[in-house]
């Protein structure tokens, strides 16, 4: 009962921090020209919401440690916008269709003018990391901006270790690699950094980083374990991404990681040949035989 | 409730961390379980103790790594040069590192192909296909698996019927003359020991071998031992093997 009450409030806490970071998220999204091709596609992807699990437990953890609301609120602000940069890039290199329950932004207007406003939305968060300089001063908002680039470079490097597995058609990985890459693509932006952030900014900058490595990790992985159990069983209209998308694109997901290590020699072939094939090549049928393997 | 009666938060579970030096240092294996978790079952640890387990292995290794890296930088101060020489050792390293792994690589996959006679298995195309080590496929390139350090040149002989994946994790200082290694343990006690496994030493130029040697019968689950320096006596690194449960 209690622990009910705790988890209640905690959701609370979250959403309100949430509905305050997507509120001061708009100074940034003013529509101006080009709307076109550009600022009208920049606010698609977060006006259509999202958790803001990110900005969220940032707020929460320089709360924890003693900050205020505003003194997190601008790196919070950052945090959902490079999410969203991330989400446009990420989605033009998994040639992915829906996202958010809508089609993907390169589904809609096509990868270069995507990949635009990635670049676009990447620049906007590093601009509310810079209006940190007047309320936090100059040296705590640069440890930020190191944080930043340090996030930015664990994350691409983990998107880079999946794009290769996938572009070589890696078949015999084990958990330890595949957590590995979790550590760097998903666990750094999603729990590492907001974490460590939201600790910089409550105490001023004493902070044990390896401690918010350790914590992070352990949360981003479980995070990252369940998003691809959704993405296997979800509730499409809740989960808001493509049922079945992770083996439609190949994805080497802990399930398909386990699946890959016990089945037969025979399933491993037929699993080899449905791997190498692109996206556009693959047939229902073989994603549903592949789904039933993994039941 | 009286509406002037106070509010008053409930009274704590606990109101002091919990300290436990099993796990002060993000320690792995047995020492990584939680303090409250239920006792290893008979059969083997559970999925979610051997994820722990995992994950603080990957983990600890990734913080490692980052505090070495730290650590150069700070020995080679915020000079120049310093970094400079730092960044050519650390580079002249890794191609060391690679090389030494590439043969083993290769030479694994011709034993393999020779052995099991497998048409069409190329060394090139089989030495970067698989995870773990068996007599038909070498192990895949993998930047959790720690090369021995370009000081302590050691090549892996692994024999083993089943997938096998060995992590060698070598002190930078140590030499290869005079390593030794016991028997590797699970963290379940009722499981046997693999106490096939030596170190040849190193001499004429040639690394030292250690030879790991798992019979077809070994239950499995990871093991781990202490490699230690017979000269000094102390802790040289770790050795971990971990034996899949199928073919």
């Amino acid at each position: 009962m209690q622990a009910a009450a705790t988890g209640d409030f905690i959701a609370a806490m979250l959403d309100e921090y949430g509905e305050l970071t997507r509120v001061a998220l708009c100074d940034y999204l003013q529509p101006q020209e080009p709307r076109r091709h550009l600022y009208n596609l920049v606010a698609e992807y977060p006006q259509r919401g999202g958790r803001m699990l990110r900005p969220s437990l940032c707020i929460a953890t320089a709360r924890a440690f003693g900050g205020s609301l505003d003194d997190a609120l601008r790196t919070a602000v950052a945090l959902e916008l490079l999410h969203n940069a991330f989400l446009v890039h990420d989605d033009v290199e998994d040639e992915s269709d829906e996202r958010r329950g809508r089609p993907t932004l390169n589904a809609l207007h096509g990868a270069p003018v995507a990949v635009n406003v990635g670049d676009a939305l990447t620049l906007m968060g590093l601009r509310a990391l810079l209006d940190n300089r007047n309320r936090l001063g100059p040296w705590l908002s640069m440890q930020l901006l190191e944080e930043t680039e340090r996030m930015a470079r664990e994350s691409i490097e983990g998107q880079a270790i999946e794009l290769g597995w996938r572009r070589d058609n890696a078949l015999h990985l084990s958990e330890a690699d595949y957590l590995q890459m979790v550590l760097k693509k998903t666990c750094w932006y999603t729990t590492i950094y907001p974490s460590r952030t939201g600790a910089l900014i409550g105490t001023g900058s004493a902070i044990d980083s390896a401690r918010f490595v350790r914590f992070g990790f352990f949360l981003g992985a479980a995070f990252q374990i369940q998003d691809d159990l959704l993405n296997l069983r979800g509730n499409p209209q809740r989960y808001g991404k493509e049922i079945n998308g992770d083996i439609w694109e190949g994805k080497r997901t802990l399930i398909l990681i386990h699946l890959l290590r016990v089945c037969s020699d025979a399933e491993r072939s037929w699993l080899a040949e449905f791997l190498r094939q692109p996206r556009q090549a693959r047939a229902t049928a073989d994603v549903e035989r592949v789904r039933r393997g993994m039941d | 409730m009286e509406e002037d009666e106070r509010w008053k938060r409930p009274t704590p579970e606990r109101t002091q961390p919990i300290r436990n030096w099993s796990t002060i240092l993000g320690a792995n294996g047995e020492t990584a379980r939680a303090p409250h978790s239920n006792p290893t079952p008979a059969g083997g640890p559970d999925p979610v103790s051997r994820a722990v387990e995992l994950g603080y292995r990957v983990i600890d290794e990734y913080i490692r790594q980052g505090q070495n890296a730290a650590r150069r930088f700070s020995e080679g101060g915020m000079n120049g040069g310093a970094l400079t020489a730092t960044w050519q050792d650390a580079a002249t390293r890794m191609a060391q590192l690679s090389g030494e792994w590439m043969g083993l690589w290769l030479e694994l996959a011709q034993r393999a192909a020779g052995s099991a006679g497998m048409p069409g298995a190329g060394p090139a195309a089989r030495a970067f296909s698989a995870p773990f080590t068996t007599p038909t496929a070498p192990p895949e390139a993998s930047p959790l698996r720690s090369g021995p350090a370009a000081s302590a040149r050691v090549r892996l002989q692994v024999s083993s019927a089943r997938p096998t994946e060995v992590t060698l994790d070598l002190r930078p200082e140590c030499t290869a003359t005079t390593l030794v290694v016991h028997s590797l343990r699970a963290v379940d006690p009722n499981l046997p020991r693999i106490s096939d496994v030596g170190f040849t030493p190193a001499a004429n130029d040639q690394p030292a071998v250690l030879t790991i040697r798992v019979a077809p019968e070994h239950p499995a689950g990871t093991y781990s031992a202490v490699i230690v320096d017979a000269k000094t006596n102390r802790p040289a690194g770790t050795v971990s093997v971990t034996v899949a449960d199928h073919a």
